[in-house]
């Protein structure tokens, strides 16, 4: 597969043999007006690392993806592609984006109409200014690669949306970048072709053992393809590290409820005579002074289901998983989610209760930063 | 940016320039007399307030019935049962494509009366008598414009209708309302903006029109604002033509001002369409055959019938007479001194076929020069957001001259380009002063198109070209070019058309070097041979038909790619 994928020539690009981090981001930062998109972000990934940026709509993933592209130059700070300033805010340098090496998988595919499968995919190699027979060569062999030989002479009206991905997908990699970038590529697909493509993005990125920087909003694409997993909101990193990581040591409350199928509940409550309460219901023993305001995480496999329990909540919801239940249910204005062996009897709509351990899995102050020792 | 700058650079050079020539030439002594006497003076009545009244009873009039016949025929055809609405809707949107003056032509040929003399129409000459309200003045004027311009309301109205897509409608049904209920809660006010808008357009249009008045009321004094500049500058009275040219400007310019503030704020509505989803349509029941009739008789009325009167007397032996005759003269004849004063037909005049030339040439360059400007505008406004001054420019520069008149801008165009400024010679007389002056008149329509066919590429389209490394000529010439080619060349065959059927611009610039079907069409009319004009004038129709089915076809080849 691999030499499928890698010609003899090296990659025409100017990114040059990545020694070091192929991706370094140091006080990135984007500004309009007086909103910052992107408020000084840091982080470094190895040469074949899959750093997925994950965060809600608007927390400056895709702006940050943008910036790596090229498509907008950063108001502060640097980014480094193989140890090359590719675009630093201070000093106004911009190496054009058909300069950095990097391939963008837009999220609507933005396949030219006019041109037909073959033609999108050999389009950018003569803008490389490869010749004709080479050009022809490695357009064959990346539609080959994506199975998308035989649309070659479609134009992208004519395929399906699952067929418009590859096209895109191989028309990224045609001109063989050192990083590949995807901008929420797998939004427009249906949940099953969605899982299948995932696996198959993986497999190209193992092949061509190129960096990626994939953008999502959805934490399960974060937690199955990362390597890196930088958790972002309001244009800052809230947290970065592996998705393991993330699941088992989350830096802060919004990590924590962010992330994890189903994410973990955190309840919110307050230190009385040196135990946690909530609503006057005692949740055991904090070793907190009186009247500290926290959110305490409890995992969804933690809680259980149990009419002596100490939690009440309003059922609104139960689903299979997996041979398991999920039932999720409100206390107050938090979502309390459970997990069960059995379905579970309560009736949707009416109250239940849930055996709450004596100790968190973990504790976080009002601002849902990290208390306990991670 | 230089793309920004360059693009405003040559706005400025065609709109602003000839406006401020035009007001520079009637700040001088004689314009500041010229003034007065317009405004303030014994002859200000004649001059001015008698024409401005005019011309604002026809716009209302234009206004008021191209709403109810457009309108109308866009309800009936999009929303109702009604036979025949693919025969309905060509024809009702066939007009706007023919020159103005055909209709007033047509008019004429039908109804002239005999109180100045000279030939009579067809009914006259039937021995019925045509009352002078009927031939000359106010409502044979309106009811040409009206004619011409419901052609406008239908397209824009038909759209907007047909936008509403049928699950917006069927919420409110759903939700208990009648049919009734419904048109009028919930269609109406989304097509208001396109009725208000169309409605306003042709207000403005029948203010400043100058072919039908100066045909059916300028032979009876009957004088509107247009006629009366054209008057003053033809008759040298230049200082007074451009006073009166700033003064139509500024009636225009209200108007049109006007119709922003009334539709801005509802122009969100246009956006406001459901999915997909067949429309019902609303089943007109027993009144469904007195409709299908009304409706096609008007259509026929508007275009079948004009064109037919015109064609058909063309051959008439006798001017304006279906009973003594016909003869192909008119158009083949060779010179004989016993029809006509001994001018030959149409189709062996030299004047003739050097004007359909010119005509055509000048439809030609008029229509590449504002295409490129247009695209020049669109992809500058659609796509440097980070200038919003230069867009902004661009935007409100590229609008203007919707302001200006069509005989106002050929009255700026004079003052301006008319004698020497500095190494460059007098322009008037040239043709290039046409193909310029043109480019100017045409430019809303040219700049809409850019914008409209621009914007809808997808900024992702053009930066994965970027990404791939295409520099911005590369992704103009491959990307944006073809994706837009569609919008581009309806934009130019509009601006085509517009340009051969246009009168009102070139009457001031044209001179004998320069010779344009239209004026020489007029020309013949105000000299009474409407054989000669007729046929001219269906040439004129023809070659405006013409150029829209071929770009229809054009259009198909341009793009492969859709419709697969």
């Amino acid at each position: 597969m691999n030499h499928a994928l890698r010609s003899d020539s090296p990659p025409d690009t100017e990114a040059g043999p990545a020694t070091g981090p192929a991706i370094e981001l140091i006080g990135l930062r984007r500004d309009y007006g007086d909103t910052a998109a992107v408020d000084g972000i840091d982080l470094s990934v190895p040469v074949g690392s899959f750093l997925v940026l994950l965060g809600p709509s608007g927390c400056g993933k895709t702006t940050t993806l943008r910036m790596l592209a090229g498509l907008e130059s950063p108001t502060g700070g640097e980014i480094r592609l193989g140890g090359r300033t590719v675009a630093s805010g201070q000093r106004g340098v911009t190496v054009p984006p058909g300069r950095r090496g990097a391939g963008l998988v837009f999220q609507s595919y933005a396949l030219w109409p006019h041109m037909t499968v073959r033609r999108n995919v050999e389009w950018p190699l003569k803008i490389a200014k490869l010749d004709k027979t080479r050009r022809t060569a490695r357009a064959t062999d990346v539609l080959r690669l994506l199975d998308i030989a035989e649309l070659a002479g479609r134009y992208p009206g004519e395929i399906s949306g699952g067929q418009q991905q590859r096209v895109a997908i191989a028309r990224m990699l045609a001109p063989e970048p050192a990083i590949l970038l995807f901008d929420e590529p797998l939004s427009n697909l249906d949940a099953k072709l969605r899982v299948e493509t995932r696996a198959e993005l993986l497999r190209i990125h193992r092949a061509t053992g190129a960096t990626s920087v994939y953008v999502t909003h959805d934490q399960v694409e974060a937690m199955t393809m990362a390597t890196h997993v930088a958790l972002m909101r309001h244009g800052r990193i809230e947290q970065f590290g592996s998705p393991a990581d993330l699941l088992r040591r989350p830096a802060s409350a919004f990590v924590a409820a962010f992330v994890g199928t189903p994410p973990a509940n955190v309840l919110a409550a307050v230190v009385t005579r040196g135990r946690f309460h909530r609503d006057g219901v005692d949740l055991g023993p904090s070793p907190l002074p009186d009247g500290t305001d926290v959110r305490l995480m409890y995992r969804a496999e933690s809680l259980t289901l149990d009419p002596a329990g100490a939690l009440e909540i309003e059922v609104i919801e139960s689903s299979p998983l997996a041979g398991r239940w999920l039932l999720s249910g409100t206390s107050g204005d938090d979502r309390v989610t459970v997990v069960e062996d059995d379905e579970p009897e309560p009736v949707l709509g009416s109250p239940a209760r849930v055996r709450v351990p004596d100790r968190p899995d973990a504790v976080f102050d009002a601002d849902g930063a990290r208390m306990d020792a991670a | 940016m230089l793309l920004g700058a360059v693009t405003a650079l040559v706005l400025a050079v065609l709109v602003v320039a000839p406006l401020a020539g035009l007001v520079a030439t009637t700040l001088r002594p004689d314009g500041l007399t010229a003034w007065g006497d317009v405004v303030a003076s014994p002859l200000s009545r004649n001059l001015f307030y008698e024409p401005l009244t005019n011309s604002l009873v026809i716009g209302f009039a234009t206004a008021a019935g191209s709403m109810l016949l457009g309108g109308g025929l866009a309800w009936l055809v999009v929303m109702t049962d009604v036979r025949f609405k693919k025969t309905i809707g060509l024809l009702a949107a066939i007009p706007f494509a023919l020159p103005s003056f055909a209709l007033a032509l047509a008019w004429e040929t039908v109804f002239r009366n005999d109180r100045i003399g000279g030939r009579v129409g067809l009914l006259h000459g039937m021995g019925l008598d045509i009352p002078d309200w009927l031939a000359w003045g106010a409502l044979p004027i309106s009811a040409t414009l009206i004619a011409h311009y419901y052609s406008l309301t239908f397209v824009l109205v038909a759209a907007a209708l047909a936008g509403v897509k049928g699950d917006l409608l069927e919420a409110g049904e759903v939700a208990g309302a009648s049919r009734a209920r419904v048109a009028v809660s919930i269609a109406l006010p989304v097509v208001m903006p396109a009725l208000v808008s169309s409605a306003l357009l042709a207000f403005a249009e029948g203010v400043s029109n100058f072919a039908s008045p100066a045909l059916l009321g300028l032979p009876v004094r009957y004088q509107t604002l247009s006629t009366r500049l054209y008057g003053s500058i033809s008759t040298g009275q230049v200082e007074r033509g451009y006073v009166l040219s700033l003064l139509l400007i500024a009636v225009a310019a209200i108007v049109l001002f006007l119709s922003t503030r009334l539709v801005g704020g509802r122009r969100s509505y246009a956006t406001i369409t459901g999915k997909g989803g067949r429309r019902r349509t609303l089943e007109l029941g027993r009144y469904r055959p007195a409709a299908t009739g009304v409706a096609l008789t008007a259509v026929a009325l508007t275009t079948v019938l004009p064109a037919a009167v015109l064609l058909l007397s063309s051959f008439a032996r006798r001017t304006n007479s279906f009973t003594d005759g016909f003869t192909l003269h008119f158009w083949t004849g060779a010179s004989d001194p016993a029809f006509a004063q001994g001018q030959r037909g149409v189709l062996r005049n030299p004047q003739v076929i050097e004007a359909a030339a010119t005509t055509v040439l000048l439809g030609l360059a008029v229509a590449a020069a504002a295409t490129v400007l247009g695209l020049a505008v669109g992809y500058v406004v659609t796509r440097l957001r980070g200038a919003p001054l230069v867009t902004q420019a661009l935007t409100l520069l590229s609008f203007l001259p919707f302001l200006i008149p069509g005989i106002a801008l050929g009255a700026a165009f004079i003052a301006q380009f008319g004698r020497p400024i500095g190494p460059l010679p007098a322009l008037y007389g040239t043709f290039a002063i046409l193909v310029i002056a043109g480019a100017a008149y045409t430019l809303p329509f040219a700049a809409q198109s850019g914008r409209t066919s621009v914007g809808q590429i997808s900024g992702e389209l053009e930066e994965s070209a970027v990404m791939a490394g295409a520099g911005m000529t590369r992704r103009l010439g491959r990307i944006v070019v073809p994706l837009a080619a569609r919008g581009l060349l309806a934009g130019g065959v509009l601006v085509f058309v517009k340009m051969v059927r246009d009168l009102s611009l070139v009457v001031l610039l044209v001179t004998p070097a320069t010779p344009l079907l239209s004026v020489v069409t007029y020309r013949y009319a105000s000299e009474g041979f409407a054989q000669f004009a007729n046929a001219i004038t269906v040439i004129i129709a023809a070659i405006s038909v013409g150029a829209t089915v071929l770009a229809r076809r054009l259009q198909g080849a341009a793009q492969p790619w859709v419709e697969r």
